[in-house]
């Protein structure tokens, strides 16, 4: 330790600061400075610097926290036989500058954080709404007019977020259909009703679980990328690009992603239903029920309102998805974490969302 | 700084010996072998996409060269691994060309970072380092800004900050008044010659602004990348009033390219 503090001088407290005080020494040294200047605050300090051989940039915050204190006039600290250079350097500072850090932000209560918070889901609501009229005045014009949607980039879209996510949305909904008819085959084993199994296998893929477990696999997917390339672009100042070139990023970045997820989802759920259905029946085989038994059945259970029904649902959810994950991607900040929080939040809004819709058709469907 | 301590006696700060670099078979630049002494300025110039952000990053030992060696006071940035590569690189602080800030951290935990990482002071003391770096680049006033919300210059002088908060004495700056207005640019000119004058820093800075290379270089070295070498070197009033070849003339005297054609 290169500060050594000895109180024997007259009134006056004396250390000395030796050898180097860099990044890397500073912490002991700088603490027993200070705590010499706290324990002696009614005392001069004499601080002997004729020994210090280099100090870098928290060398000379040592230095300077050590002068800038508050003490009474005669109580002062002086540092003596300091090099003129490392002087001009310290003298460089203004101490009013480095006044104590502000107090912590105001303590945020719970009833005004859930204001706050419903706040932004408001202003949040308000948005989407706002950008949905847009999408579907976009979308309109698209149908109608030739040559505003360009079904190439449309085409991309589509097989990044259709064809590319096949592998797992046909496992998530095999699985799906081995799930259900297993568990519900038990519990209608007790019961002697084995075979409605097969209803509500069929009921619940086409209706639900197809267009359901697609739909979450889509916004993971698709949602996320679709709002973190929106972002990207937006953090990039792409989109500013855009606009000045006079076009609308609505047109030209949206509209090709909103047809493609409301063409895509729909097909994607055709593949879960299948698959699912086929692995309800592999259960039921174990259940004694052979294939065909299960697909008369079937036929007679579910009609083919419940499989259009399916695939309305799974459009909506196309679209709801895409919008959501483009407007989180126009809504981003600044910043490559912005990014980030965009894609998060489009896919818990998305999901959300989802479910939300769901219940709103189950209502006004039953 | 106060006293140059006697062990460490003339050997240069950075010392670049052979250098090849490139990026897959295209070379940049071939044999290249030049050295920095201590507690000098040296400015790297050549024009945009010649290589200079490139060669700053092998000097920090970021890329491997392709042949050559590069010392970082006197030893081998090239062949040192793991941690005693690390510690070489602790010698150097750096500011990218992008400014390179941590997005999630605000401009003063940015400017902390290094001393969180590698020093036992108090929130206190390292907040007091951070805000005097921050003075010295006038950037005090935004020290709770996220770097999203900062503009170009900003980053640049926040990147400085923090790039000399572990008290390397060796700075590396990759244009750092590019985008600074003329006063802000005079400022950071003066911050850095005081840092050489009253620490003995080292500075390698890559610039084209020319009143700065003026201002602050002792020495420049300029890339050429059709040659792919350096085709000047020397003070900086020198070149431009006696350099022979003639694009080094026309950079200094910041003349257009048919002001080359007719002294052709
Ligand atoms: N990571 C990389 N991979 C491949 N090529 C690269 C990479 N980084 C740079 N280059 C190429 O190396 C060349 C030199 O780039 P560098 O960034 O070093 O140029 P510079 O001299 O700093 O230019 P500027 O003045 O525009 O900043 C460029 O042509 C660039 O295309
Ligand atoms: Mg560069």
């Amino acid at each position: 330790m290169s500060a050594t503090a000895d109180a024997a001088g007259p009134g006056a407290v004396r250390f000395a600061l030796e050898g180097r005080i860099t990044a890397g020494t500073a912490a002991p040294i700088w603490k027993s400075a200070t705590d010499t200047l706290v324990s002696h605050p009614n005392r001069p300090i004499v601080v002997d610097a004729s020994k210090l051989e280099y100090v870098d940039d928290v060398g000379i915050a040592l230095l300077f926290d050590l002068t800038r204190r508050e003490r009474p006039p005669e109580a002062k600290v002086e540092i003596r036989d300091l090099a003129p250079n490392l002087a001009t350097l310290i003298g460089a500072y203004d101490p009013k500058k480095f006044v104590p850090p502000a107090p912590e932000r105001a303590h945020v209560g719970i009833i005004e954080q859930i204001g706050r918070a419903t706040e932004r889901q408001i202003e949040y609501a308000q948005q989407m709404l706002g950008f949905l009229g847009n999408c579907f005045k976009a979308m309109g014009l698209a149908l109608t007019r030739r040559g505003v949607l360009r079904w190439g980039e449309v085409l991309d879209v589509a097989t990044e977020a259709g064809a590319n996510a096949v592998p797992i949305v046909l496992l998530i909904g095999f699985l799906m259909g081995v799930i259900i008819a297993f568990e519900i085959g038990l519990v209608a084993q007790q019961f002697g009703a084995v075979i409605f199994v097969v209803n509500g296998v069929g009921v619940a893929m086409l209706r639900e679980l197809g267009p359901l477990m697609t739909a979450i696999v889509f916004a993971g997917r698709t949602g996320a990328a679709f709002a973190a390339q929106i972002g990207t672009q937006k953090v990039n100042e792409e989109v500013n690009a855009i606009h000045t070139f006079g076009l609308d990023p609505v047109h030209f970045l949206v509209l090709p992603r909103l047809v493609a997820a409301t063409l895509v989802l729909p097909v994607l759920a055709v593949f879960a239903d299948v698959i699912g259905l086929f692995g309800g029946a592999l259960v039921m085989v174990g259940f004694d029920i052979g294939f065909v038994q299960f697909y008369y059945q079937l036929l007679g259970a579910v009609s083919m309102t419940d499989f259009l029904l399916g695939l309305a649902k799974a459009a909506t959810f196309g679209f709801a998805l895409a919008a959501i994950g483009c407007q989180r991607g126009l809504a981003t900040g600044a910043g490559a974490t912005s990014v980030g929080l965009s894609a998060t939040s489009a896919v818990v809004t998305g999901i959300v969302v989802i479910v939300v819709i769901d219940g709103i058709f189950t209502v006004l469907t039953s | 700084m106060t006293e140059p301590s006697s062990g460490t006696t003339q050997m240069s700060a950075v010392s670049v010996r052979g250098l090849r670099m490139g990026y897959g078979s295209r070379v940049l630049l071939d044999d290249a072998s030049f050295d920095v002494a201590r507690g000098e300025i040296m400015v790297i110039l050549g024009g945009s996409g010649c290589g200079k952000s490139s060669l700053m990053k092998h000097m920090i030992g970021l890329y491997q060269p392709m042949a050559g060696d590069i010392l970082i006071d006197g030893e081998s940035i090239v062949q040192a691994r793991g941690e005693a590569k690390a510690a070489l690189q602790r010698k150097m602080g750096v500011m990218y060309q992008s400014g390179a800030l941590f997005g999630s951290l605000n401009v003063l935990e940015n400017v902390r970072f290094p001393l969180d990482q590698f020093t036992d002071l108090s929130l206190e003391q390292k907040n007091l380092t951070a805000r005097m770096l921050l003075e010295q680049v006038e950037m005090a006033y935004a020290e709770g800004l996220m770097p999203g919300e900062l503009s170009g210059g900003m980053l640049k002088r926040a990147g400085i900050a923090r790039a000399m908060a572990l008290g390397a004495d060796i700075l590396m700056l990759d244009e750092p008044s590019a985008g600074l207005d003329p006063i802000t640019a005079a400022n950071l000119d003066r911050t850095i010659l005081s840092l050489r004058e009253n620490l003995g820093f080292t500075f390698v800075v890559v610039t084209h602004e020319l009143q700065s290379i003026f201002n602050i270089a002792d020495r420049a070295i300029m890339l050429d990348p059709v040659s792919r070498s350096i085709i000047a070197r020397g003070k900086p009033s020198e070149l431009r009033d006696h350099a022979t070849d003639a694009r080094v003339r026309q950079f200094f005297n910041r003349q257009p390219d048919a002001a080359l054609e007719q002294a052709a």
